[in-house]
């Protein structure tokens, strides 16, 4: 019987646990329990058997940890698996010819999949696809060696559940099981709730999901009552029979086998389909399941779809519904200069800070799109989807043209990514759905096509139709579509807005569809654009607009979107909007009065001896980064104060009185990285004005800004908080600072020395182990780059130690460093070396 | 005596003269700094989801040579004299590693990017929310607890790290990885060895 069959209309009935068993059967902690596979082939079938016999439908082979790197011989890694399947099948057959009972009984072989056992960037240090390739190479043998279905299980990471999904996708047709460990607080160790693994998982097509290990039965309650609530496809519960602790020496577990038995019942009656045991379950426990749900007759609860269009990060889903969407439109170039100078300048910091930023604006998804020409989009764009998901949870929109581009950013995507997008035309549909059916997705359909964007409500309208019927031929349903309807400018025509709202309400009221737009367009060309837009707004959410890609800076759309909110009864007290209203003066206000004077400030210390410092020596001193964005702002265009003379006689002396406060330990270390921080702020409004003057064939640079320093974590060491510090130090004291991060190769280290031709390369090393490293790098930009100093730092570094292993100089702190720079950069400018 | 197991502990009192410590703040009375500090531990409240486990083995101490530094626990042999010296005289071992989870680390990445300020202070509360966590579980311990001895102190190497995972299980039970250097993922997590004694 084929298995997908069977789980259609039966409760399948799992086994229990494996490792708990084979200790008791002479196993020793440490060893690799595949291996018994091969030593002690007759107790695996024994226990397997025994599984068998008490009702399993489904017993895994013991696979679990059967992959490239716990076997690197792949000739050791088949011989394991192989043995490994047929063992299990000998297990059903023996079961099968022990009793009439069983024999009737459909018997299932399925290959386990563990985790890598190491965890994946950028939390870990293993790339997605290595391990995409891993599980491939695992998953290529047990379906060779003839397993009916693959069980992932016991995933603590979302990425790596994806990474392992997708390489029984791409390796072969079986079934798969998706099962992840769930802690106390009902999510995985690296954050994804139950829903959030249901939109990925359902969308890449697993045939069930749900949780197995971590905790008792009654501890994952919540778990599977949120899997309930949101799974289309069948519930899996395979619960650890409590936690075993060590009790006079032995191993125990917590939860009985009646216990378990009377739990798991109770979730098969709310809707799991899919039950068994993991860590100290025994065939018992699976024995006292199947006997209890045969005496109360027990039939399985009909599955129905829940109809949910969601997207979701590595923690969370982001439903469609009722309560409008806001996606972030920021990082993306058109129009955007400095953006686009981030792009061709591939600096990472910024375009992360634009996302970040409107993620404190609180939109629920970033739209991410960096398409300019003469770049490699997919490698860029896959880039920067890592790289935000490293420091964001929001779920990200994907923005390409390119399905090169598509594809490479949703394979590395961690979770169910929001697709912009498809539209009418047939070359972009194939290329689209196909994808959209692999990795899982919602899309955003333009309703555009061949002849371009149709005038009248009506004609877009069939495009959205033919869209929706295309999509269902690659088995993607409407759910999982979002109308863009297509808002153009009402300066050009304006009917324009009309039409495009018109096709909302349809789209809403009679297709039954989600609709998103690009609401900033229908400004184009006229003044004050946010007045404009934001009244477009609030009419397309009227009409039932569920998305919007927008502008979260611009108080006019939150304004929008708050008070549509509150006055639709989604905003419970009208809380959220109160929060907006409270907020909003202080933070949609002008900057400070010009010309603030020591005192006029609320921030403005009262101490006496303080007196005399200007309000921006203040704000830097007191780390104050808007105040002192805002005062620099002011100088220069209310004072008309020349932007070197704020730096020189502003700005540097601020720092070296924290600096100096710093040394004599009356200043501590976050105080002086805000201060740091509050003068970069200031350094952002200077730049623009010396980049504006040397436009203008004027200006100056600052007096270290020819000195050029390469920095880096050398070789081995992944520790680069005191490597940043440094950096920022160098960079508010004028210097041009290359970061090439953390774990830097010593040939990239000298390359980029020469390339920059630096005058002084720094290093940091946390580990003793790493120090070879450190005096490798040295050797080598020594060798290479004779002209170039080598400053070294960090916690194992003495004086003592960089003098041994070479280094011109050693800096117990960041302020240490600054100090050899100035020294270095004065003597260069005195044309010494 | 030999067994593994796993504990959940709910969350440890904060020790806050500790993560001062640990962001070189000791001693510090600064408001502001310590109403940031107090930000920053209630963001990680919200945002780092810790979660405080622990998956540990008991070994029994076969043998244990200080001038050697042979140390047999049966399903695991060390020679490291800094080790033996501090578990002489014991009759058991138990082997743990802890973790307070990844969230703490994506936290530390994001405000690297946006208030290196709030980066030192996630990282000081991380190294204070796991040591906390450690003193959680060897304080439920029956019997007396040996201090904590890690990989990476003394003559004990870092390279033992692949065999402390193994033995605790830890890889499975907490999901501590190692890079190629034996560094753990999740960052805020620690490996010990703790001698019981009578």
């Amino acid at each position: 019987m084929d298995f997908r069959q069977f789980l259609k209309d039966n409760f399948v009935i799992l086994d229990g646990g494996m490792g708990s068993l084979l200790q008791k059967r002479g196993l020793a902690p440490g060893e690799k329990p595949e291996m018994f596979n091969l030593r002690h082939p007759e107790i695996v079938t024994d226990i397997q058997k025994s599984y068998f016999d008490a009702g399993s439908n489904v017993v895994n082979a013991n696979t679990f940890g059967a992959n490239p790197m716990s076997f690197p011989d792949e000739g050791q890694l088949r011989e394991v698996i192989f043995a490994a399947i047929k063992i299990c099948r000998d297990a059903a057959r023996l079961s099968d010819e022990s009793s009439e009972e069983s024999r009737k009984r459909p018997k299932f072989v399925s290959f386990d999949m563990g985790s890598l056992g190491q965890l994946l960037k950028p939390y870990g240090q293993l790339d997605f696809e290595d391990a995409v390739k891993a599980f491939s190479v695992a998953v290529k043998i047990g379906a060779e060696a003839g397993a009916d279905l693959v069980s992932i299980e016991t995933m603590n990471d979302c990425l790596e559940t994806k990474a392992a999904l997708l390489a029984v996708k791409e390796t072969c047709d079986l079934p798969v099981i998706v099962t992840d460990a769930f802690d106390a607080t009902g999510r995985l160790m690296t954050g994804a709730s139950p829903a959030a693994m249901t939109a990925m998982l359902e969308g890449m097509g697993a045939d069930a999901i749900g949780t197995n290990c971590s905790l008792g039965p009654l501890q994952l309650r919540g778990v599977m009552k949120e899997f309930l609530s949101c799974a289309s496809v069948p519930v899996v519960f395979k619960p650890n029979a409590g936690l075993p602790r060590v009790e006079n020496g032995e191993t125990v577990f917590d939860v009985t086998a009646d216990e378990f038995a009377e739990e798991v019942i109770m979730q098969m009656k709310a809707g799991v389909r899919v039950v068994g045991g993991c860590c100290g379950t025994t065939p018992e426990y699976i024995r006292k399941v199947t006997e209890l749900a045969k005496a109360q007759d027990l039939k399985p609860v009909p599955l129905t779809d829940k109809d949910l269009s969601a997207v979701s990060s590595y923690t969370h889903p982001v439903y469609f519904g009722k309560d409008p969407i806001l996606i972030g439109e920021r990082i993306n170039p058109t129009g955007k200069k400095r953006f686009k100078q981030a792009l061709i300048e591939h600096d990472m910091d910024y375009i992360l800070g634009e996302g970040l930023r409107q993620a404190e604006e609180k939109v629920h998804i970033l739209d991410v799109n960096v398409g300019i020409p003469d770049i490699d989009e997919p490698a860029l764009l896959t880039e920067t989807v890592k790289e935000l998901q490293a420091v964001t949870d929001l779920p990200l929109q994907i923005d390409t043209s390119d399905p090169a581009a598509m594809e490479a950013a949703l394979r590395a995507y961690n979770g169910k990514a929001m697709i912009n997008s498809v539209n009418g035309k047939e070359e972009v549909m194939s290329a689209i759905f196909p994808l959209v059916k692999k990795y899982g997705g919602f899309v955003v359909a333009l309703t555009i096509d061949e002849r371009g964007i149709p005038e009248t409500a009506h004609e877009r309208i069939e495009v959205a139709r033919r869209i929706i019927e295309t999509a269902e031929s690659y088995g993607i349903g409407r759910k999982d579509l979002i109308f863009d309807p297509l808002c153009m400018t009402i300066s050009a025509d304006t009917t324009a807005a009309l039409t495009t709202l018109e096709c909302v309400r349809i789209l809403h009221d009679e297709l039954g569809v989600h609709a998103s737009l690009g609401i900033s367009n229908v400004s184009f060309g006229l003044p004050k654009r946010n007045l404009v837009t934001s009244g477009m707004f609030a009419a397309a959410l009227e009409r039932g607009l569920s998305a919007a890609i927008m502008n979260p800076f611009a108080p006019e759309m939150m304004s929008a979107y708050y008070s549509f909110r509150a006055l639709h009864d989604l905003d419970g007290n009208c809380t959220d909007f109160i929060g907006f209203a409270d907020s909003y003066d202080e933070k949609y206000a002008v900057a400070v009065p010009a010309g603030a004077k020591p005192g006029s400030s609320p921030e403005k210390t009262k101490d006496a001896d303080e007196a005399d410092i200007s309000p921006l020596a203040g704000a830097i001193i007191k780390g104050l980064k808007d105040m002192s964005s805002k005062i620099t702002a002011s100088m220069i265009k209310e004072e008309g104060r020349d932007p070197l003379e704020i730096v020189s006689e502003e700005v540097i002396p601020a720092l070296n009185a924290v600096g100096e406060s710093f040394e004599a330990k009356k200043t501590y270390l976050p105080q002086l990285l805000m201060s740091a921080e509050a003068a970069k702020e200031a350094f952002v409004i200077i730049k623009a004005e010396l980049e504006k003057a040397k436009a203008a064939g004027g200006g100056g640079e600052s007096k270290n800004s020819g000195c050029r320093i390469v920095i880096a974590t050398v070789k081995g060491d992944v520790h680069d908080i005191g490597k940043n510090i440094v950096k920022l130090l160098l960079e508010n004291y004028g210097f041009e600072v290359t970061d090439l991060g953390k774990d830097v190769d010593p040939q990239t280290v000298v390359d980029e020395v020469i390339r920059r031709k630096a005058d002084i390369c720094g290093l940091s090393a946390l580990m003793t182990t790493t120090v070879p490293a450190m005096e490798e790098t040295i050797k080598l930009v020594h060798e290479k780059a004779p002209w170039c100093r080598v400053m070294v730092g960090g916690a194992v570094l003495t004086q003592e130690y960089a003098d041994k292993i070479g280094a011109d100089a050693y800096s117990k702190d960041a302020m240490g460093s600054v100090r050899y720079a100035e020294k270095v950069s004065a003597e260069k400018s005195r044309g010494g070396k | 005596m030999t067994g593994q197991g796993i504990r959940s502990f709910e969350e440890p009192a904060i020790e806050r003269r500790e993560i001062l410590r640990y962001a070189q703040c000791s001693g510090c009375t600064d408001e502001a700094m310590l109403g940031l500090m107090e930000e920053c531990i209630s963001e990680c409240r919200s945002y780092a989801s810790f979660s405080y486990r622990v998956s540990y083995a008991v070994l029994p101490l076969i043998s244990c040579d200080t001038v050697s530094g042979q140390i047999d626990m049966r399903h695991m042999s060390i020679t490291s004299r800094d080790l033996a010296r501090n578990l002489d005289g014991c009759e058991g071992v138990v082997v743990f590693a802890a973790t307070v989870g990844p969230g703490i680390d994506r936290l530390i990445k994001k405000y690297t990017k946006l208030d290196p300020a709030k980066a030192l202070f996630m990282q000081a509360i991380g190294a204070e929310r796991v040591e906390s966590l450690c003193n959680s579980f060897c304080s439920t311990y029956p019997e007396k607890l040996r201090p904590r001895f890690s990989p990476g102190f003394g003559d004990l190497p870092l390279s033992l790290q692949p065999d402390v995972l193994k033995i605790t299980n830890a890889s499975k039970n907490l999901a501590i990885t190692l890079d190629a250097g034996f560094l753990m993922s999740p960052s805020k997590s620690v490996t010990a060895f703790s001698g019981i004694c009578r």
